[in-house]
């Protein structure tokens, strides 16, 4: 027997989902405006003409097929040994037995809430060897402390008998870490590992502090360069370069290619993210 | 349970160890030929090429591969080894402070004209981080070319430590459609009324002719500054020093206040556009170049592109320009300083007079004739042929190579020294324009004086003027809360900056 609903009830379901629709529409129209500004001559919603030269002026610079790759393997790399370091420090400061935890924590809590500057790190940065190569990308920001700290109180919510367990049955610490507790904490994995993505993919301060060949710049770099040239807003034209198209669609492509590997990313890690980011740190 | 713990040890020490390894390779393994300045410098006995490491802005995608023909003709021309780091210019302004902080120096430093009080600048002028390069000017005939204004623009301490990339001293200009202004039938304003009826021509009686009210006059944006229509009412440049040495500044003034009313005048009519507080750089131009607004202020330089851009969606779009409009105060623009950035030769790199000489050499030879027409008009035979000693472009060739040294590294304007050629109208008109701006130009007195409240907090008092500003022309306050906040500005350290100013002129003109 189908429950008949009150009237009240149906206008409230109507106004839900009006409401709903409008705050969806509301995200996703600016993402339509740019794609679809990005293809066109105009800037006007409803576009007019379809053209795809934004995208070949982008991509008529060999420096940005190169940059792209380098980004790429940043990337990639990046994000791998950044989990890993943060996995491998989480996972030590998960035991509760570890002499003088409490003082590693307090100083990667310390670093939470102050940091030396920008001229000191780049002291540090070049003191170390790291100017002018892709590790300065990777090295100088590896382990966020604020993951790092999530991580490791995801570690500590694994129940312990499990670790227990395998040690009695001879498996040692590093197998248990692999063995046991990764696998069990793949959600967080999963969301970490998109967040230091992000992170890198997106990184251009760091670019421009550490590397001067213009062979390692990361795609952000170029992008930020293409944008300023298609506004025209070169100070004071020490360029002859004439933009070959209008600027606005220009930059809306730019803005795409941007974001557009980063979007692709999101669906296949979304599974994890509903339970994964939050849930090492509450306990229950 | 001890023996377990002894043997978690050993493998906590064997992880730590071996991860402190891992690292140890991936940094050894990776860093970059770092381009360290402080290496003895090679060619220092005068046969060899002098080795030369350079660092600029590059504005734009791709920097021309090492080895290119412009760069050896350069190499050759100057007797100099190359080393060229071009960074993009926002990369740039962001790396210099840390630069200079890191004392890795190249052998000039281009300081941008945006910096040129920066506190960092400013530390390591005096801290004698860089030569002063005044006493050896006079060795060098095409540096001592350049106007003395200019260099009196960027002195510090009232002595000259800068080779400045030279720019017209007054080319703010009025960019037209001088396509509408034909159709409409009316000739190029003189004055500022007849400036206020173009534009009401503009917005109201369809200068484009397409039977729709789709045009406005002028076009403005959220990054330009509001003096634009200040000299002609008469006002000061920023600052105006009485006889007695004070120091009035130009919002204090009757004057300034005429030109914002007329500002209020443009905007209450609907002969500008209302988001002028809100649109950038690409929307302002792109209002003129697919033919909404009719005019926008900007350098002179710029005309060209604007009417290239504009053409691509219509080939009948004509541009020209103007600088001057008069209101009873006779003819006055206001100067800049008249340069774009200028270049300081560190210590640190350039270890002793001789190399220093050979550094300023290289500028100096780029000057040249020779060089002119290099950065002016390109490679002989392949950019331009000389024909009865006029330089003739060849059509169609890309000059972008050219541009990429040329625009950084030219000091006097290449047309200075090049022989003649021809130009492009505009090209020719910016010419006359800038030239004819030069007899009245009207200085800003504090450009190469410091005071250290304006370093302090001066942007942040700007704000409250340029918040003012705009509300008044939007109609949110009155001439009374005009004035109030100029009291604002005054009480709150625009008095003591005008003091500040006033001694370090003192000081100044003493020096002289």
């Amino acid at each position: 027997m189908i429950e008949s609903r009150s009237l009240g009830s149906k206008i409230f379901d109507i106004f839900n989902h009006t409401f709903l629709l409008l705050v969806g529409l509301v995200s996703l129209l600016p993402f339509v405006y740019i794609v679809v500004t990005s293809f066109s001559a105009t800037s006007d919603l409803i576009p007019k003409s379809f053209t795809t030269e934004a995208y070949q002026y982008i991509f008529s610079a060999d420096t940005f097929t190169k940059s792209l790759l380098v980004s790429i393997f940043v990337t990639l790399v990046g994000t791998f040994v950044q989990l890993a370091l943060s996995c491998l420090m989480a996972y030590s400061l998960s035991h509760t037995q570890l002499p003088g935890r409490s003082f590693f924590l307090m100083m990667v809590l310390i670093t939470m809430l102050f940091s030396g500057g920008m001229i000191p790190t780049y002291f540090v940065v070049q003191q170390t060897g790291l100017l002018n190569s892709l590790w300065a990308l990777i090295i100088p920001n590896a382990i966020s402390a604020f993951y790092l700290i999530i991580l490791k109180n995801f570690f500590q919510s694994i129940p312990n008998e499990l670790k227990e367990s395998a040690k009695i049955d001879g498996a040692h610490e590093l197998t248990v870490l692999f063995r046991i507790v990764l696998p069990l904490s793949l959600p967080a994995l999963a969301a970490f590992g998109l967040f230091y993505a992000v992170g890198i993919w997106n990184q251009y301060f760091n670019a421009i502090l550490y590397i001067s060949d213009p062979a390692l710049y990361p795609v952000q770099v170029i992008l930020r360069q293409l944008i300023i040239l298609s506004s025209g807003a070169i100070g004071d034209s020490t360029s002859i370069e004439t933009i070959p198209y209008h600027g606005q669609a220009i930059q809306m492509a730019v803005i795409v290619v941007a974001t557009l590997p980063i979007i692709i990313l999101y669906p296949f890690l979304q599974k994890h993210f509903a339970k994964g980011v939050l849930l090492g740190s509450v306990k229950g | 349970m001890s023996m377990l713990k002894g043997l978690k040890k050993k493998k906590r020490l064997g992880l730590l160890s071996s991860a402190i390894l891992g690292l140890t390779l991936f940094t050894a393994g990776c860093s970059g030929d770092e381009a360290s300045s402080t290496k003895s410098k090679e060619g220092k006995s005068d046969n060899g090429p002098f080795e030369l490491s350079l660092m600029f802005n590059f504005d734009g995608v791709e920097f021309p591969k090492e080895g290119n023909e412009v760069e050896k003709i350069i190499e050759e021309m100057t007797n100099t080894n190359l080393k060229v780091n071009p960074l993009p210019g926002t990369a740039f302004e962001e790396r210099l402070p840390v630069m200079v902080a890191s004392g890795e120096f190249p052998d000039a430093v281009p300081i941008p004209r945006r910096h040129q009080q920066y506190p960092y600048v400013l530390n390591a002028v005096q801290g004698g981080v860089f030569w002063e390069i005044g006493p050896y000017l006079d060795q060098f005939p095409n540096l001592s070319k350049i106007n003395k204004q200019i260099y009196e623009n960027i002195k510090y301490d009232g002595k000259t430590y800068g080779v400045p990339r030279v720019r017209p001293m007054a080319r703010r200009v009025f960019i037209y459609r001088q396509d509408w202004l034909q159709n409409l039938g009316m000739e190029e304003p003189k004055t500022i009324e007849e400036f206020h009826k173009m534009l009401r021509a503009f917005t109201f009686d369809d200068p484009d002719k397409n039977g729709k009210d789709d045009t406005y006059g002028i076009v403005m944006n959220q990054g330009q500054p509001f003096t634009y229509y200040a000299p002609f009412f008469g006002a000061p440049n920023k600052w105006e020093v009485t006889k007695d040495g004070k120091f009035i500044r130009d919002v204090t003034t009757d004057e300034f206040f005429e030109s914002i009313k007329f500002q209020k005048k443009l905007y209450d009519e609907g002969l500008m556009n209302k988001d002028f507080t809100v649109i950038d750089r690409p929307e302002w131009t792109a209002a003129v170049e697919t033919g909404k607004a009719g005019v926008m202020i900007d350098t002179s330089n710029s005309t060209q592109n604007i009417e290239l851009g504009a053409q691509k969606s219509n080939p009948n779009a004509k541009f020209s320009m103007f600088s001057i409009l008069e209101n009873g105060k006779g003819k006055r623009i206001f100067a800049e300083g008249g340069h774009n950035g200028f270049f300081l030769f560190p210590k640190a790199s350039l270890e002793t007079e001789e190399e220093l000489k050979k550094a300023l050499g290289f500028f100096d030879k780029l000057a040249s004739e020779e060089g002119s027409n290099l950065l002016a008009w390109g490679i002989e035979g392949v950019h331009y042929n000389v024909v009865d000693g006029k330089a003739e472009k060849i059509p169609d060739t890309n000059m972008d190579d050219v541009g990429a040294y040329g625009a950084p590294l030219a000091t006097l304007p290449p047309l200075d020294n090049a022989i003649e050629g021809t130009l492009t109208p505009l090209a020719e008109l910016e010419l006359e324009l800038t030239k004819e701006n030069e007899k009245y130009m009207v200085s800003d007195p504090t450009l190469s004086i410091v005071s250290d409240t304006y370093l302090e907090m001066g942007e942040q008092l700007e704000v409250i003027l340029d918040d003012a500003h705009v509300k008044f022309i939007m109609g949110e306050i009155d001439e009374k809360g005009w004035k109030a906040a100029v009291e604002e500005w005054k009480s709150r350290g625009g008095d003591k900056i005008a003091k500040e100013y006033e001694e370090a002129y003192k000081k100044a003109k003493a020096k002289k």
